[in-house]
């Protein structure tokens, strides 16, 4: 082999090299959208649960008994208006899901959940109730970025004091993409 | 002399694809994290201000009366134009709109919002555009987008105690 012709190899090597190097930063550019828009989603359905949900508790107060230094939160009252204000605040819209369940749980403090975090003094007992939701929604997603059908997470219960593991399963690469939050509130009568 | 020539070639080559391929999405994914930055901070400043409107059922020019702590308790008008002014201080020259119900707030305007009764529902939507300094540089196109974040909570400050819906 002569000098000429290495010299000739190499170059066309070099150019030929540089297409998968652009095709793959594009991926990540992509990729990188998409991740950015994921967080963007995540942290809007949390703050808007967050803010709903300790309004939710709030409407749902027995005011007669509460005149009378009593908390008693109606489960009903609460669970739809957290229902009125995740469907006010047009989420579903927002994050463009095809399929939108809401799920809640009222949960009076008892035992030893009265004394968790009284804000002021963790001493004495306090009436609180908690609010737990859940939103299981679909959103569209680069087909591309769509892996994984299945997946568990395990996570700790405190209300009752055990592991809990959230399932998802969904289709992989069909562009539709399972996002499950939960959110926690909660009322403390001081 | 033979052999420099070609290398020259190959140097242009690769010029021409790092110019119009590499540079854009490289500038594109920088333009992307500051997109992600602004998203986050636009979603939990409403969120702060959502929960405080909720508290206070509105932010008027001064607390209302026997409101726990007085004026030093209460987040006024003034003093919400101020935190968001702060927060939303990344916006430089794009413009802002913050609007509590009916009210519209801006980097210019601040109009108190009106009293919120006691389980009213408020309506909280904190809007601003990012422009893409980067991308539309490399375009030479401007590009916007529009950040949009809704809050809606209820209000928990009864204005008036003698009238109570119901009795």
């Amino acid at each position: 082999m002569s000098h000429e012709k290495l010299k000739n190899n190499e170059s066309g090597w070099f150019t030929v090299a540089s297409l998968p190097f652009v095709f793959i930063l594009i991926i990540i550019a992509v990729g990188a959208f998409k991740l950015s828009w994921n967080l963007h989603i995540a942290s809007e359905i949390q703050g808007t649960m967050d803010v709903a949900g300790v309004s939710a508790l709030r409407m749902g107060v027995d005011e007669v008994q509460f005149r009378e230094e009593k908390l008693v939160v109606n489960e009903t009252v609460t669970r739809n208006a957290f229902k009125d204000l995740i469907k006010e605040s047009k989420l579903k819209e927002l994050i463009a899901a095809s399929d939108f369940t809401i799920k809640t749980e009222v949960v009076e403090g008892t035992g030893g959940l009265v004394k968790v975090g009284g804000g002021l003094d963790f001493e004495s007992e306090r009436q609180q109730y908690y609010l737990i939701s859940i939103i299981y929604a679909t959103i569209p997603q680069v087909d591309l970025f769509d892996k994984g059908s299945q997946s568990v997470y395990e996570y700790f219960d405190i209300f009752k004091g055990k592991k809990f593991s959230i399932v998802y399963q969904g289709a992989d690469e069909d562009g539709k993409e399972e996002i499950v939050i939960r959110s926690v509130s909660r009322l403390v009568l001081r | 002399m033979q052999e420099n020539r070609k290398e020259k070639g190959f140097t242009t080559v690769e010029a021409i694809i790092v110019i119009f391929f590499v540079l854009p999405i490289f500038l594109f994914i920088c333009d992307m994290f500051v997109w992600g930055i602004r998203t986050v901070t636009v979603a939990q400043t409403s969120s702060a201000i959502a929960r405080q409107a909720g508290i206070q059922g509105g932010f008027l020019a001064s607390a209302p009366a026997g409101y726990p702590g007085g004026d030093e308790g209460y987040i006024s008008i003034s003093e919400l134009h101020d935190f968001v002014s702060k927060r939303m201080a990344w916006c430089e020259d794009d413009e802002w709109e913050l609007k509590i119900g009916s009210s519209t707030m801006s980097k210019s305007v601040a109009h108190k919002t009106p009293e919120y009764d006691y389980t009213e529902d408020i309506s909280v939507v904190l809007k601003t555009t990012y422009k893409w300094p980067l991308m539309s540089a490399c375009t030479g196109q401007d590009i916007e987008t529009t950040i949009n974040s809704v809050r809606v909570t209820i209000s928990e400050w009864k204005y008036n105690y003698d009238d109570w819906l119901g009795e």
